[in-house]
């Protein structure tokens, strides 16, 4: 069974999935960053064609999210093989093209920060939402994506730190490596300050409209940790440190929660 | 059919009649001042018509031909004024992401091409003083680059920033957006 750390220290050998035309082999662990530099979007091959969509970002070139883009050319079908949706935060660039995503990835679950469940975050959505004031913003994809799941009937799952948001433990006789994703923020206190950014946000009659500006700082982001077989790989968000303990990434280490074990690709 | 606006109906707004632009069809009427005025007078002033047609004998003294008969009218040269314009080569929609003593920090989202937004600092000073008031964190404003084409005819190399003037939030569309989040709470359950 390959393990990412081999895969990773064996830059000799090559895999099926290095090869940008050539899905992965069933047990090989695919990490695939898109984005102009930052990695905005990112796509995972978790073993046995089971893929998790974090974030995303457009392909300049074929104007579709990049995840999508390169799950065809591998001919991977993102309707059955995408399990999981997940917005770490929104900010434009990080979610461009997400609701996309979510309309064709027809069998994923679909996450995002519990700090976007209070009722002023939808009041946000619905204001600025419905109002193209600009050519793409966070907000009118969120609520292309709220769209979708009241079509579909189905709630999305709320990251909140420490809580396991998806798990696969293989069948007996399965060919495949168990996988767990776990979120290790936003905590408490950044949920409430987050939820305090997003009440200041929302616009009163008489202001002038102007596109929303973004929540700064980021406390509200989701930080991943996805453990598959012995490996596990962090993927940080956006998440700023802040100095209080209560928040960022000094919340992560302090808490006492939090699954255990050192990534070894982050 | 030709519309003859001319100094003509300046004339005749100055005598009250309140018909000072008419359409000339019959093309008999323009060798006779008297079918001319017949054109322009307003019945309900047929006092005033003497007046019109005294002044109008003054007026015909500055014919000008066309083609093989005089005209009373005068009828100005069409001229298209040679109007400067803009030949864009590059243009952006951005947003003021913050602002500091000296300058603005902004997100850009390229129109001409597709690519990855783009962040810049614009110092103050190029931007216009009508728009300085508008600069505010989330103000948006177009950006263009191109050739600004004099109507002397000399071409220049221009950046434009012209700040968007959006309207003000309503009560009724904050509301609405309050009723529209109710809405979705209970149908996604969302509480």
């Amino acid at each position: 069974m390959m393990q990412l750390n081999e895969k990773l220290n064996d830059s000799n050998r090559l895999l099926v999935g290095n090869s940008a035309y050539l899905p992965p082999g069933q047990e090989e662990i695919e990490v695939s960053l898109f984005g102009p530099g930052y990695g905005e979007s990112v796509l995972l091959h978790i073993g046995s064609n089971k893929w998790i969509i974090v974030d995303s970002c457009i392909d300049p070139f074929s104007g579709s999210p990049a995840s999508l883009s390169y799950l065809r050319k591998i001919n991977i079908d993102p309707g059955e093989a995408v399990k999981l949706v997940i917005a770490t935060h929104w900010h434009d660039d990080h979610i461009r093209g997400l609701s996309t995503i979510l309309k064709e990835c027809k069998l994923a679950e679909f996450v995002c920060s519990v700090a976007q469940r209070s009722k002023e975050f939808l009041t946000l959505v619905s204001a600025y939402g419905t109002r193209l004031m600009m050519e793409s913003t966070g907000v009118n994809e969120f609520y292309e994506i709220l769209t979708i799941l009241q079509q579909r009937n189905i709630p999305p799952k709320f990251a909140i730190a420490d809580r396991c948001l998806w798990q696969h433990t293989p069948q007996p006789g399965e060919q495949s490596q168990s996988c767990a994703i776990h979120a290790l923020s936003p905590s408490d206190a950044s949920v409430l300050l987050a939820q305090m950014g997003i009440s200041k946000l929302i616009p009163q009659a008489g202001e002038t409209k102007r596109r929303i500006p973004a929540l700064e700082p980021n406390h509200a982001a989701v930080v991943l940790l996805i453990k598959i077989g012995g490996d596990s790989i962090l993927l940080g968000a956006d998440l700023e440190e802040t100095g209080n303990s209560g928040t960022g990434w000094v919340a992560i280490i302090n808490s006492g929660t939090r699954p255990s074990g050192k990534a070894s690709f982050f | 059919m030709i519309i003859y606006g001319s100094n003509l109906a300046q004339y005749e707004d100055g005598n009250g009649l309140d018909a000072p632009i008419q359409l000339v069809t019959d093309f008999d009427s323009l060798h006779d001042p008297k079918g001319i005025i017949s054109c322009f007078r307003n019945p309900e002033e047929e006092s005033q018509l003497d007046t019109v047609e005294d002044r109008l004998h003054k007026l015909s003294e500055q014919t000008v031909n066309i083609g093989e008969f005089s005209s009373p009218i005068i009828k100005f040269p069409s001229i298209s004024p040679r109007r400067s314009h803009m030949v864009s080569l590059q243009r952006w929609q951005g947003y003021v992401i913050k602002v500091s003593d000296i300058s603005i920090f902004v997100k850009l989202v390229d129109l001409t091409q597709k690519g990855p937004d783009e962040e810049a600092e614009i110092p103050l000073e190029e931007i216009s003083a009508d728009d300085k008031d508008l600069i505010k964190s989330g103000a948006i404003f177009y950006w263009s680059i191109g050739y600004l084409d004099s109507y002397s005819g000399q071409r220049s190399r221009v950046s434009i920033i012209r700040f968007q003037r959006l309207p003000a939030w309503s009560k009724k569309e904050i509301d609405a957006a309050q009723r529209e989040a109710e809405r979705l709470q209970q149908i996604i359950g969302w509480k």
